[in-house]
């Protein structure tokens, strides 16, 4: 079966993708190095119209009439109170734009002007090499370094110097965490358990934060704070898995670029800390199969966060607790032998996987 | 595309959800159609791989070490026709419910007229509705295109005018359609489906093509008073397809070796409960629940129709938008084990991010039932508001869908039903326990044959007959007495209080005379009518007496709830 992957890596090679909606304005070039954050293409998308009638308004007889009357083309642009169009003579009747904007067309004696646009920056979710330009509208970036991929985000890029000021990996974030040396940097901590503690660290100017988890209570908060939220492990209050809180522990003082970008199947993307390392990693493509001696991390209930062993994997359905039947393994957690299926696992030590790749 | 036809016997049906991709193998034995097995496979819609066929691949493999027929050839492709070994199969059918669902703006005249029929067309789409707009929209025009823009659509829906009526109206609401066409960038603009008057369809096409794609269907409103939505529902299956083959890699290739043109789920399901509610009791509608994992359905069937209802939700990667919609107490009322709302809202937040997840424990797969419950409750009431209920009942309900089929008893499947459905007056409860039904219809204009003998066979599982006893009387007042007679003779009589559910047993394949009597004006029928006696057919669970009340109302302390499930599923034979 299929094994879901949860990457993991203190050396890892990754390559992603970044699209815009449509073909825009790209600012960068193949095998130009760009960071986390950078500007990467843009593109401005017409979200709003208005359509000046001029036959009607001029009380015309047609819409050649009113082509004629025009003074302007499609691709010009009209400042507020610009003159569309005027009959001319003693006296003239005229039409001013109501917007300013950009002309779309002119059609029947019709002018559509764009008098509202929504501007989409796409900016680089991980730092590396631009590997790829597509069509003007599709950049892809190429990196080396530690990765660590999580469970659910806010939304926001961001980048900063790793900083730890809590205790462990099931401490909560709490004010005092949020002293001076935090602003600016990417705060670590197992769990965050109020809104306030959330909003005292956009006070303080920090740059992200990585969390083991958080109550789910606090999804509104999270997507409304300025900064980047990315969580490792899912909702609750289970803290952060142990192999992300030490490879991420590892590395304090470092940058680490955050991408708390949701999880989002159809696309292959999820939420993930990259840290730039100067080293040669190897790309992996998701694939391998669930089999013994893998380190697992469970991502569903009651179990979610919790890491182990597989021991072995059943052959055929297996007995669940709760009575269903499913592919399972036999997981050791902290040396409690579990039946947890293979659905609720993800894999993530994908070393010995890429050492058969390369064998 | 493979050829249609009568001569093809055996036939492999691959159903291709988002969580799991299933193949089915149906073929004759002993002169009938059968059933035969399912392989099923977890689906490879999403990373690593992004495209379904992986999926197929395995399931046929899995499918052939179930059934023991070679279907593969050494290159992994389907052997299609069958070989005088016995190898391979005859047709293949497709049918999918892994799209994502689509974002919909309807553009109609008038509300009640071809508004509504454009609406009701887009409901059996698994999407949503993100914009509407009539004649009588007081918004000004540049508003009105600057929503739809905002919505960002996959696909819109054009209606207006009967045949040769209102033509203006129509060209105008065209030419709003085009000034949004025109504002957008080109590989943004979504397709239009144009089903209004069709003396105009020329000039609108003309009009629209200068921009996008447009179909053109027949009129959904031909007349004030008739909306034909099956007719131009069958011609938008197509346009569906062609939409979700964009986002669905690998089925436009598996497409080219069917013999019908894929077909969503839910739509392909229609063409059953269409047929079953020609042929079943005429006073009575037909009902089919799907509940998926990204999406789920409701089909209503009477007298020959059905519409299609699709909803954006699941139990899977459907989670998030059903969150959206309820609130998590809603869920909390089905549990029968105290949860704290916090604890109940991590879990299910928790599941949005691990869609494909299996419950462990049993208060896990306690709460997955309770969304289920949920789910089916807010599809009933979105029928309900859509004017798609009938008065007077259904019979029978089907039910498909993995949390349903992989529940750990009978007992458990039929009382999450009854609790999310709360279904009227006398209906047979049966179980699609294959997931098979969508796949029937998608066999039925290949082999017209196949459904019908199948539906027949012991494919599907008769959970139960149940009667519902609805009565203002107190809790604990007896209010029904049932005589139930077997073929044997004997008879087992019973004396049902409001408040409680008691089963009978009646096994499968067993028939029996109901002899009903009502008291204080306990109602069974919402037609009112009672007759001397039913006959009824058995099921897993029996003949099932449902008098807990309607609506039902659960108990807000858990200890109470928690004796209360207890307390039924003991009734019901667990």
């Amino acid at each position: 079966m299929q094994a879901q992957v949860l990457d993991i890596r203190p050396i890892a090679r990754f390559r992603r993708s970044h699209s815009l909606p449509v073909a825009g304005n790209v600012l960068v070039r193949p095998g130009q190095n760009v960071s986390s954050g950078d500007l990467l293409a843009e593109v401005d998308i017409p979200v709003s119209q208005v359509t000046v009638d001029v036959v009607r308004t001029l009380g015309l007889a047609s819409s050649q009439e009113a082509e004629e009357l025009i003074q302007h083309k499609v691709g010009e642009r009209l400042e507020d109170r610009d003159i569309i169009a005027e009959t001319g003579g003693l006296f003239s009747r005229v039409i001013r734009t109501p917007a300013p904007g950009l002309i779309l067309s002119i059609q029947d004696g019709k002018v559509m002007i764009e008098t509202k646009t929504r501007h989409v920056a796409l900016e680089a979710r991980i730092p590396g090499t631009v590997a790829e330009v597509q069509r003007n509208r599709k950049i892809i970036i190429e990196g080396n370094g530690t990765l660590i991929q999580g469970a659910w985000g806010n939304g926001k890029i961001g980048r900063g110097p790793l900083v730890n000021k809590v205790s462990g990996r099931e401490a909560a974030l709490n004010p005092s965490n949020l002293a001076i040396e935090a602003r600016g940097g990417i705060v670590l901590a197992g769990s965050c358990v109020d809104a306030l503690t959330l909003d005292q660290a956009a006070e303080a100017h920090i740059a992200g934060l990585i969390v083991g988890s958080i109550p789910s209570r606090l999804i509104p908060a999270a997507e409304s704070q300025p900064y980047p939220i990315l969580v490792t492990d899912g909702f609750g209050l289970m803290g952060m898995n142990q192999l992300a809180y030490q490879l991420l522990s590892t590395n304090l003082g470092r940058e680490a670029s955050i991408s708390a970008l949701p999880m989002d199947q159809r696309k292959g993307t999820r939420p993930e800390v990259v840290i730039a390392l100067p080293v040669d990693g190897q790309i992996f493509d998701g694939i391998c199969e669930y089999k013994p001696g893998q380190m697992v991390h469970i991502n569903a209930y009651p179990y979610a966060g919790q890491t182990g062993i597989i021991e072995k994997v059943s052959p055929a359905n297996a007995l669940l607790p709760s009575g269903l039947r499913a592919p399972a393994a036999e997981v050791r957690i902290d040396q409690v032998r579990k039946v947890i299926p293979l659905a609720n696992l993800e894999v993530i030590s994908i070393e010995s996987e890429l050492s058969a790749e390369t064998q | 595309m493979g050829t249609t036809s009568m001569d093809a016997v055996s036939l492999i049906a691959l159903d291709l959800g988002s969580v799991n991709v299933r193949a089915h193998l149906f073929d004759v034995a002993d002169g009938q159609y059968r059933f035969i097995a399912s392989g099923v496979a977890a689906a490879t819609i999403h990373a690593p791989y992004f495209d379904i066929g992986e999926s197929i691949y395995q399931a046929l493999d899995r499918l052939e070490k179930i059934s023991g027929r070679i279907l593969l050839d050494k290159d992994a492709n389907l052997t299609i026709p069958s070989q005088a070994g016995g190898e391979g199969a005859d047709g293949l059918v497709v049918t999918y419910s892994c799209g994502r669902p689509l974002n919909l703006v309807t553009v109609g005249l008038l509300g009640d007229a071809s508004l509504e029929a454009v609406n009701q067309l887009a409901g059996s789409v698994n999407g949503r509705i993100v914009e509407s707009i009539g004649i009588n929209d007081r918004r000004p025009m540049d508003s009105r295109a600057d929503a739809v823009l905002a919505a960002r659509p996959d696909l819109i829906l054009f209606a207006g005018g009967t045949d040769n009526g209102a033509s203006r109206s129509v060209l105008k609401m065209a030419d709003l359609v085009c000034r949004i066409l025109q504002m957008m960038p080109a590989e943004e603009r979504p397709t239009v489906f144009y089903s209004g008057n069709q003396a105009l369809a020329p000039e609108v096409k003309d009009l629209v093509e200068r921009y996008t794609s447009i179909d053109i269907a027949p009129n959904i409103r031909p007349q004030i008073d008739k909306a034909e939505i099956d007719k131009v529902g069958a011609t938008l299956s197509p346009v569906i397809n062609r939409i979700q083959a964009n986002d669905i890699k690998g089925l436009a290739r598996i497409a080219t070796i069917c013999n019908a043109p894929p077909e969503a789920s839910a739509s392909a399901a229609g063409k059953i409960v269409r047929f079953l509610s020609s042929v079943n009791d005429p006073q009575k509608g037909v009902l089919a629940f799907d509940i998926g994992a990204g999406s789920s359905s409701v089909i209503a069937g009477f007298g020959g129709k059905a519409s299609v209802n699709s909803f954006p939700f699941g139990t899977g990667n459907g989670l998030a938008e059903f969150l959206k919609k309820v609130n998590v107490q809603q869920i909390r009322q089905w549990l029968p084990k105290s949860i704290l709302l916090e604890d109940l809202r991590d879990a299910l937040y928790q599941k949005t991010l691990s869609p494909a997840s299996i419950p462990a424990t049993d208060e896990a797969l306690q709460i997955e039932l309770a969304v289920t419950r949920q789910i089916l409750r807010e599809m009933v009431r979105e029928i309900r508001l859509r004017g798609g209920l009938t008065a007077n009942g259904y019979d029978p309900i089907l039910a498909s869908g993995t949390t349903l089929t992989r529940a750990t008893s009978p007992q458990q499947i039929l009382l999450t039903l009854l609790d999310g459905i709360q279904p009227v007056g006398i209906t047979t409860l049966i179980l699609d326990k294959h997931s098979i039904i969508s796949s029937l219809g998608a066999a039925a204009p290949v082999q017209p044959y196949l459904p019908v003998q199948v539906l027949e066979s012991s494919a599907f599982t008769n959970l139960a007959t149940v009667v519902t006893a609805v009565s203002d009387s107190r809790p604990g007042t007896d209010i029904l007495n049932v005589r139930l007679e077997y073929e044997s003779g004997k008879f087992t009589e019973a004396t049902v209080a409001k408040g409680s559910i008691i089963a009978l047993p009646l096994k499968p394949g067993e028939t029996g005379k109901m002899f009903l009597e009502p008291e204080h004006r306990t109602r069974i029928e919402p037609s009112g009518l009672v007759e001397d006696f039913y006959k009824v057919n058995g099921g897993i669970c029996g003949i099932v007496i449902d008098a807990r009340g309607r609506p039902l109302n659960m108990p807000a302390n858990d200890d109470e709830r928690e004796q209360l499930y207890a307390s039924w599923m003991v009734a019901l034979g667990e």
